[in-house]
């Protein structure tokens, strides 16, 4: 008997680990994944906008044309830092509520998560704060931007993925 | 001096793999197609700052994303590993718990 001891012992160690961690497992949350597909699509199409609006300018600058620069001038004004602030506070701003939501209800890998969402901030804010300096962006700097965002996206869209393939039906 | 983009591949998946250790194993199917992607624009925007398609404040700010991009997807992996370690744990503690409530146990 007393040597079974040491055995049940080690046994209510291991099942107290794996009680711990298992209570940790983070539940899917589909708000969460939806406002993960919700702001990559609105930073898709902000940029997408700003980088059609870069190759018409790149494209029609140099005509002489009347109508083209007229046409120039405009995507200018619709490109311009001023004309999309919008555009980046709405961006902003769904990223702190995304950041909030993903980070609600805290297991072992949310520091992870925060450092990623927090990267993820930052990037926006790097094409904000060079958008302001430059007013106008350039297409190559815009279609690298979006390129870079979105493999941030998808590193999170793993995450829920996980987390949603290995949760108990709710 | 032109950059052996191959290199640069291999080399950051092997700083990846020091940072991942065994959680590699589980995320290397999405990661590694991650990885390559985030090497490959690298590569773009060498690329287009050599043919001044950038301005030196585009480019500053694209090396600078990069590098936030690159410590924010590793950081994902490495939830993504934590995540499915405690998946893990949680389909052990099922089986643990059916075995105790055969026996008659009560536990937790």
């Amino acid at each position: 008997m007393f040597n079974k001891l040491p055995l049940i012992s080690l046994f209510v160690a291991f099942a107290a680990t794996v009680t711990i961690l298992a209570s940790c497992a983070p539940t899917y949350d589909s708000i969460a994944d939806q406002m993960l597909v919700d702001t990559q699509k609105q930073a898709d199409d902000g940029l997408l906008k700003l980088e059609s609006l870069a190759v018409m300018i790149d494209t029609l600058g140099k005509s002489p044309n009347a109508s083209d620069q007229k046409a120039v001038a405009d995507a200018r004004r619709q490109a311009s830092y001023g004309s999309n602030m919008d555009f980046y506070n709405n961006l902003q701003s769904s990223l702190t509520t995304l950041d909030t939501r993903m980070t609600a209800t805290p297991d072992l890998s949310t520091p992870k998560l925060n450092n990623a969402l927090s990267n993820l901030e930052k990037n926006v804010n790097e094409v904000r704060t060079t958008h302001a300096a430059e007013n106008t962006l350039g297409a190559d700097y815009v279609k690298a931007s979006k390129q870079i965002l979105d493999q941030q996206f998808k590193a999170l869209t793993v995450y829920e993925l996980t987390i949603k393939s290995g949760s108990k039906p709710q | 001096m032109s950059i052996d983009w191959q290199q640069v591949g291999t080399g950051v998946r092997d700083a990846v793999l020091k940072v991942l250790g065994g959680s590699w194993q589980t995320v290397s199917s999405a990661a590694g197609p991650q990885l390559e992607a985030m090497v490959s624009v690298g590569a773009s925007i060498e690329q287009s700052y050599s043919a001044n398609r950038l301005t030196e404040l585009e480019y500053k700010s694209l090396r600078s994303m990069e590098k936030n991009a690159l410590e924010g997807i590793l950081s994902s992996y490495e939830a993504v590993g934590i995540v499915v370690g405690e998946q893990a744990a949680d389909a052990a503690w099922s089986v643990i718990s059916q075995a105790l409530l055969k026996a008659g146990v009560a536990f937790a």
